[in-house]
């Protein structure tokens, strides 16, 4: 090999190679204005109707799209009552006026109601509203951007390669932006802003822009109902289903199954939990109908009813995707853009659209299922 | 003309859309599906407590009324599941050995009266010596049949995911490309005994299961291109048993005395597991320490091992004390390695089964292999544990 040829090799292992270096930069953001979300409990015979429940509400500020959750016990006892769970949201300095407003409504409920509802309300968390976290974490991209890079070259330089273009930005998925949440009563504030982004530098992959993006649209409130059928050993799903047949249950909706085995003088059982969805507006007229069927039911067998939760329905969800879509990919983009103005680049075309799944027991937290965006890069000239 | 203006308009739109970032070039949509099946088998667990310097077969003599053999063996050891009878001889320190069975679920009356006959024949027989427990761990169905309820899942859950990426697509202005990735989630054969140790009361029926699918339409990216399916299958690793020891001593007693002491036992530095002095931050404080050591020993030495250790024990000089008793069951690692090749093959049969299975649900169909990785996980359920699983993630080639 010639000298040439041996100092050109040599340059050539001596030049850095750049290498594909990740690094997470995390911040927790002061903030100026927090809000505290309260959980509000109440507890009413099944036989009142949710109507009347969101009229002992409604002066709370609480609407039927502030309900987050419904169940209850065995049904079918005289006085079976139901709890429907609420939240809603007050500015942090108005927490013990709300706490004052609460107990006076349950004061009034109580009294209109002959102590037969009860109302409940506790602080369940405090944190900086939507838009002041969006605000507070947009504004700290740059200078964690800024970390990022040092971080990345940092590395780069311990291991002896040169640092590559940045080839992805998004928040870490095992971040959270939610903040502090204190316990009923003592909620504590944490006047912060928790969040975390990913960095990815001379990245071989699609890389882009990731980011997190849901659409504000609200959908139909479905109640869980279960069935429990029991019976005597032997009783299979099927025979189970079929006693409750005339209440629209399929065997496939069986939910789950146990067996009690012989105790002293208490016989083996089979129960069967079925499980049904219905329109939250229809579960008066519904609970009503299974009760009266609940009675007809002879032994061996038995029929109890419980509620379990509020659910989407997930054709509807699917249904409803275009309706959402624009809104959706437009807060996915504006948050990119916010990615891409702190890391001196430009949103590209959308790339990725990963949809989660409709799951089947969507608490309401959210007010539809969002996707995860990713958009290209698109390095400014 | 017309027309070239209309296709003009058309790419115009396009390019539109293009850059206001609305057309992915990859759609990814999961969704599960709750599948029913059919619990067609009752999985029971039946504890034999036996004095525990009983030999294994002479355990299997003294049951052999309740139908139990050494096939049935899953798990030794105290487990915190089952309480021997009260009426159990307690003046020698018993060993439970826990026995699988699994029966027709519909007999549920007629096992557990079997059982019940069983437990008071084995009473009598052997003197109130061994004792018989039993519970229901779970109704559910064969692993054959789970894995057919998935699998006949798959074309409606392919179906759905489709419409929802075509949903998606439309929303976005595109049309959508072919799949260029499916993805399910673990499939488990088996749900062993010691893998549902803490069957709660009552015990549960199993009435479905979740069917996952993921699917990527779009240009195939490095990993997540063709099919991956993962199979995990829990193996019973019963062959060996395994002893703990405990040596306490006075606090000058060092490891190499405490070894020595031991050495007629066959025990070495290689079984210690643990070595402390006990305090306590009541009273005054302990005068001892104290030596763990685990031995190793082929089932059928067990009996021999334990009453050994019995004799050792009370010939050993005071104040020295050494306790000892059955933990578990084991296998040792180059029989669970030779058994891991056999069980490799047959796992990637299953694999392939599945891949296929969501290949004609997807309108597909399976290639050959991309890649396979395979894991091997131990871990022990409680003392009594004895459930190795073996793991398999393959991908095979999408073929249109």
């Amino acid at each position: 090999m010639s000298r040439l040829a041996t100092y050109c090799l040599l340059l050539l292992f001596a030049l850095p190679a750049p290498a594909q270096v990740y690094v997470t930069v995390e911040r927790q953001i002061p903030v100026s204005a927090l809000e505290v979300s309260f959980a509000l409990w109440v507890e009413a015979p099944v036989t009142i109707p949710f109507s009347k429940i969101i009229e002992m509400v409604q002066p709370l500020g609480v609407t039927a799209r502030d309900l987050r959750t419904v169940y209850s016990a065995s049904i079918g006892a005289e006085n079976a009552s139901v709890i429907w769970t609420f939240q809603f949201r007050a500015p942090v300095d108005a927490l013990a006026a709300t706490l004052q407003k609460v107990d006076e409504a349950g004061k009034q409920v109580r009294s209109q109601t002959e102590g037969r509802v009860s109302l409940l309300s506790f602080p369940s968390s405090i944190f900086p509203p939507t838009e002041e976290r969006l605000r507070v974490t947009q504004s700290a991209y740059a200078s964690m951007f800024a970390e990022g890079v040092a971080k990345a070259q940092a590395i780069a330089m311990r291991a002896g390669v040169s640092l590559g273009a940045l080839t992805a930005i998004g928040p870490t998925l095992r971040g959270s932006f939610a903040t502090g949440v204190g316990p009923s009563y003592y909620a504590t504030a944490i006047p912060t802003a928790g969040t975390s982004l990913d960095f990815e530098f001379g990245g071989a992959g699609p890389g882009g822009i990731s980011v997190y993006a849901a659409a504000s649209a609200s959908w139909t409130r479905h109640v869980l109902v279960d069935l429990n059928v029991s019976g005597p050993p032997g009783t299979s799903p099927a025979r189970a289903a079929q006693l409750v047949a005339p209440l629209g249950v399929t065997p496939a909706q069986a939910e789950s199954g146990t067996v009690t085995l012989p105790e002293g003088e208490k016989p083996a059982r089979v129960t069967y939990t079925f499980q049904q969805r219905y329109p939250l507006t229809e579960l008066e007229t519904l609970l009503q109908r299974i009760m009266a069927f609940a009675k007809e039911v002879a032994p061996p067998y038995n029929l109890t009813v419980s509620l379990s939760g509020i659910t989407a329905d997930p054709e509807e969800l699917n249904a409803r995707l275009p309706e959402v879509w624009p809104d959706l990919i437009a807060g996915g983009k504006r948050e990119a853009e916010a990615f891409a103005r702190a890391a001196g680049v430009e949103v590209g075309r959308l790339i990725e659209v990963s949809q989660d799944d409709f799951s089947r027991q969507i608490y309401p937290v959210t007010d539809f299922p969002g996707a995860f965006l990713r958009f290209a890069i698109v390095r400014r000239q | 003309m017309p027309a070239i203006l209309a296709s003009l308009f058309l790419i115009m739109l396009q390019a539109g859309y293009g850059q206001t970032g609305q057309t992915p070039d990859g759609i990814s949509v999961a969704a599960g599906q709750r599948v029913p099946v059919n619990p067609t088998q009752a999985k029971y667990a039946v504890a034999a407590f036996a004095p525990h310097t009983m030999p294994f077969e002479e355990v299997l003599a003294a049951i052999s009324s309740s139908g139990l053999t050494a096939a049935n063996l899953a798990a030794a050891g105290w487990d915190g599941q089952f309480q021997p009878p009260e009426w159990l001889d307690n003046s020698v320190p018993s060993t439970p050995w826990i026995f699988e069975v699994v029966e027709s679920a519909a007999n549920l009356e007629a096992t557990l009266a079997r059982f019940t006959r069983a437990a008071a024949e084995i009473r009598t027989n052997s003197a109130s010596k061994v004792g018989l427990g039993f519970r229901l761990v779970y109704q559910g169905p064969s692993p054959a049949e789970n894995d057919a309820a998935r699998q006949a899942a798959w074309p409606e859950l392919a179906k759905q995911l489709r419409q929802k990426a075509e949903g998606i697509a439309a929303a976005a202005g595109t049309t959508l490309d072919p799949v260029a990735w499916i993805g399910t989630t673990v499939i488990s054969r088996v749900g062993s005994l010691a893998g549902n140790g803490s069957s709660p009361k009552p015990s549960p029926i199993i009435l479905n299961q979740d069917a996952w699918l993921s699917v990527r339409y779009g240009p195939a990216l490095p990993i997540e291109s063709g099919i991956g399916v993962s199979v995990v299958r829990e193996e019973l690793v019963t062959s060996h048993v395994r002893i703990g020891l405990s040596l306490t001593a006075p606090e000058e007693v060092t490891l190499t005395n405490a070894l020595q002491t031991l050495q007629p036992l066959g025990i070495e530095l290689g079984d210690l597991v643990s070595s402390g002095v006990p305090r306590s931050p009541f009273g005054p404080p302990e005068k001892s320490v104290s030596f763990s050591f685990e031995r190793t020993v082929p089932l059928r030495e067990h009996g021999p091992v334990i009453t050994a250790m019995e004799k050792f024990s009370k010939d050993l000089a005071k104040p020295m004390v050494l306790s000892f008793g059955v933990s578990g069951l084991t296998m040792p690692a180059a029989e669970f390695e030779a058994r891991r090749q056999v069980v490799w093959a047959e796992m990637l049969q299953e694999a392939r089964a599945e891949a296929q299975a969501l290949a004609r649900a997807l309108g597909v169909q399976a290639g050959g292999v991309l890649s396979v990785a395979e894991s091997v996980n131990t871990y022990g359920i409680g003392n009594a544990g004895s459930v190795r699983p073996h793991s398999l993630t393959a991908r095979f080639a999408i073929r249109r």
